[in-house]
């Protein structure tokens, strides 16, 4: 008995001085051990719904950074690989939370998705944040930031308070200056549209102008003639919508019908950035409209890549915030590989080390050397499609190029960037 | 127009069960039997059923809804304007005659059978989707694809007559067993449709973004005039048929005492499916008006407008049809008026604090009469 127990303390030595002297090498060599396993990215898109048109473009945008991220890993020599499962929020939280809880079950690890803020919040209440397995929604609201959400929400997207700036920017633009100058402001009564109406005023009305509303309504309206008549009363100088699709389908009707309204003198967020025009959308509200939505910086190799890239693969044209789901898919992948394993703490953990200046920046066209670099445990900052990568603490990018764009027979055609920080 | 045709204000048991004890037919001391005698007389002499003591309270109504209806035009005119005013008019008047037809289904069915009929919106959607498939899908014309949708809703809810409720009754089932039926239905209804046509909005082929200049200033879309013609004709036509038709009578001694009036010789079964058949082709109308005003069209639209036909049913007197209609109107005004002074995000909340207010005032609805003691 008391040989048997020296020969099992003398393994057990043996085996801790093998292992110390394993780790001590790796550590000097700066080399981790190369991980194996499979990451699941769990996209979350409302392929129906209110927000039926964004879904499409952005489950392509995740398809497309899934094979990248295999490709650049396999160039890398790492024996990871990645799959993608997506599921239909059908633009309702609850459709939402049975989606993501589906996603989950498959082995999804790192969400992108979903488009809207009371699906971000059903999810993470209900799910991610007790499991602290992250989230990247598109969703943009500014209300997101006001829950706890346990550092497990990170967004591409950035917040509404820069969206309803750029929004300012462009409509003070167009109408020569703010001073003076009446802006009539339509939206759907949800944390997106109020958030955006009501960040649009403040900086409206901090600049000199005048507001005629904000003018909320319920998407369920059975009519919304009385509202729209309110506000194309006194033909005020521009109209701004924060809305979705569908609701925007009536209202816009509604609008036409009063005789008053003129597309010229619209403005709308990116929920209602979608080209072609929708059919649910009489085409006479839209053309000739602007639309601002996140956008990626033009001229950068890696945005003229993915514009590439994404047109020459089948599927939808370009869509408002495809580079952003783009980039969510992305860091999910890039995450895992940092955190050497497939488990959603340890990516939600990884997330913000991706980001910001302090690390060697890459883009999605040096996928491979950043996953090495990842391994060797370099810190790198990715640079996005949809621009560099710098999550505040809060975890939302602090970049702020948005797109200006108008519709021309029924398509949207980009006018100009606005950096919504000026 | 009788005072009210079909009254469920007198409480009662569950008269539509083969268990309920028939009720005293004799008498002249105002009792439920006397009112279902009258009615059976009226129905076999073809004369209006006359007036009873209750009648007195249902002009009351009458004059307080006219008077409540005066003093917010007022308050309109004399706060916003009078072309402000008569715009918020005209929409409501669109949007209360879909819910007025949609709520006389509503209340028929109940008067009828004392049957909450939670699926009744999406039979709306039913008749909508039906002639969304024959006007956007086949290349019918807007006319006969509504008629379309129209039968097709009516045969559905004969259908749900046929092989389910007949069989419940048969089978003695209560209030709420028949009341789950009718919840479990909807989805079914609902979730068909979703499986048919998808869950993506879709539109009937309809402008619906051209509109009529009236004098004054004052616009209304094309789609939504012929709207309101098309659904204010539909319930003329069902209102002097219920006044004067033979089955409209028959109707309403059914409503009064099923037992009494089968006894009476008034074949019960027809009667019921012929309700059905009403019910339906209004609820398939609605659904095509509504869905043709609104512009789009979506698997969810009629559950959607459910709670606003049950309150624009309890407003006008629960299980009186002429209350309904009268119901639906008042709540599409109330609505859109209510937008010129409260944030609009607030309208549809606005018909149910007045729904609750005017229960507070008459229990019984508008047009409801006060149950005898």
């Amino acid at each position: 008995m008391t040989r048997a127990r020296h020969a099992t303390a003398l393994i057990t030595s043996i085996a801790l001085i093998l292992g110390i002297a394993a780790g001590g090498a790796m550590m000097t060599s700066g080399v981790i051990a190369a991980p194996s396993f499979t990451m699941t990215i769990g996209d979350l898109e409302p392929y129906t719904g209110d927000l039926g048109p964004l879904g499409a473009p952005a489950d392509k945008a995740v398809k497309l950074a899934t094979a990248q991220l295999n490709q650049a890993a396999k160039q890398a020599g790492l024996a990871v690989t990645f799959k993608m499962v997506t599921a239909d929020t059908r633009s309702d939280p609850q459709a939402a939370l049975s989606a993501a809880r589906q996603l989950i079950d498959q082995g999804a690890t790192c969400l992108t998705g979903p488009a809207s803020t009371p699906e971000s919040l059903a999810i993470l209440n209900s799910i991610t944040k007790a499991r602290r397995i992250p989230m990247l929604p598109s969703a943009s609201s500014t209300r997101l930031r006001t829950v706890d959400d346990g550092h497990t929400i990170f967004r591409t997207v950035p917040p509404d308070n820069l969206q309803a700036r750029a929004l300012v920017l462009a409509v003070k633009q167009q109408l020569g200056g703010a001073q003076g100058k009446t802006v009539a402001i339509g939206y759907q009564n949800s944390p997106y549209g109020e958030g955006l109406a009501n960040t649009f005023k403040q900086s409206w009305t901090a600049m000199g102008g005048r507001i005629q509303g904000p003018f909320g309504y319920d998407p369920n309206q059975p009519s919304y003639d009385t509202e729209a008549a309110k506000i194309v009363a006194g033909s005020p100088d521009a109209f701004v919508f924060a809305d979705f699709p569908d609701t925007f389908g009536k209202v816009s009707a509604a609008l036409l019908r009063t005789g008053k309204f003129s597309a010229a003198k619209l403005f709308v967020s990116d929920a209602l950035a979608v080209s072609p025009i929708p059919a649910t959308i009489p085409a006479a509200a839209l053309n000739g409209a602007h639309a601002v939505n996140a956008g990626s910086p033009t001229g950068t190799p890696q945005a003229q890549a993915f514009n590439t890239l994404y047109l020459s693969a089948p599927g939808p044209k370009r869509s408002a915030l495809d580079a952003n789901n783009f980039d969510s898919g992305i860091l999910c992948g890039l995450a895992a590989v940092a955190a050497g394993a497939n488990t959603p703490s340890l990516i939600a953990t990884q997330l913000p080390k991706l980001s910001g200046p302090a690390g060697s920046p890459f883009t999605y066209l040096q996928l491979a050397a950043a996953m090495r670099a990842l391994r060797a445990g370099t810190r790198i900052h990715y640079v996005g499609v949809s621009g560099p990568i710098e999550f505040n603490a809060q975890g939302d990018t602090s970049a702020g190029t948005y797109d200006l764009s108008t519709w021309k027979n029924g398509a949207l055609v980009l006018v100009r960037q606005i950096n919504a920080k000026e | 127009m009788p005072s009210s045709w079909c009254d469920r204000s007198t409480p009662r048991s569950d008269p539509r069960s083969a268990a309920t004890p028939t009720r005293r037919a004799a008498g002249a001391d105002g009792r439920p039997g006397d009112r279902a005698a009258a009615v059976l007389n009226a129905a076999r002499s073809g004369t209006p059923p006359p007036a009873d003591a209750r009648a007195a309270a249902t002009g009351a109504g009458r004059r307080w809804v006219a008077a409540a209806c005066i003093a917010a035009l007022a308050a309109l005119l004399a706060s916003r304007g009078a072309e402000t005013a008569a715009q918020a008019t005209i929409n409501g008047l669109v949007t209360g005659t879909y819910f007025a037809l949609g709520a006389v289904g509503l209340s028929l069915v109940f008067g009828v059978l004392r049957l909450v009929n939670f699926a009744h919106g999406d039979m709306l959607t039913f008749g909508a989707y039906v002639a969304l498939f024959l006007n956007a899908g086949s290349g019918w014309p807007i006319v006969p694809a509504t008629l379309g949708g129209v039968l097709a809703t009516a045969a559905l809810a004969a259908a749900s007559e046929l092989a389910i409720w007949r069989p419940m009754r048969a089978r003695r089932a209560g209030g709420f067993q028949m009341l789950l039926i009718t919840v479990g239905l909807a989805f079914v209804i609902r979730n068909c449709i979703q499986l048919a046509a998808g869950a993506d909005p879709l539109q009937l082929r309809l402008d619906v973004t051209s509109a009529v200049a009236l004098p004054g200033g004052l616009r209304i879309g094309t789609v939504e005039l012929w709207v309101v013609v098309a659904g204010l004709g539909a319930l003329l036509a069902v209102a002097t048929l219920l006044r004067y038709g033979r089955l409209g009578k028959e109707m309403r001694a059914l409503a009064d005492n099923l037992s009494l009036a089968e006894v009476a010789g008034i074949d019960t079964r027809r009667v019921i499916l012929a309700t059905w058949l009403f019910a339906g082709a209004l609820a398939g109308l609605a659904g095509v008006l509504s869905s043709a005003a609104a512009g789009i069209l979506t698997p969810n639209f009629g559950f959607q407008l459910l709670l606003s036909l049950f309150a624009a049913t309890i407003l006008g007197g629960i299980g009186n049809a002429y209350g309904a209609l009268a119901g639906g109107l008042l709540l599409g005004f109330a609505e859109e008026w209510s937008a010129l002074f409260v944030d609009a995000r607030w309208k549809l909340a606005v018909g149910f604090v007045i729904l609750i207010l005017t229960l507070l005032v008459r229990p019984n609805g508008l047009l409801g009469r006060p149950a005898l003691k």
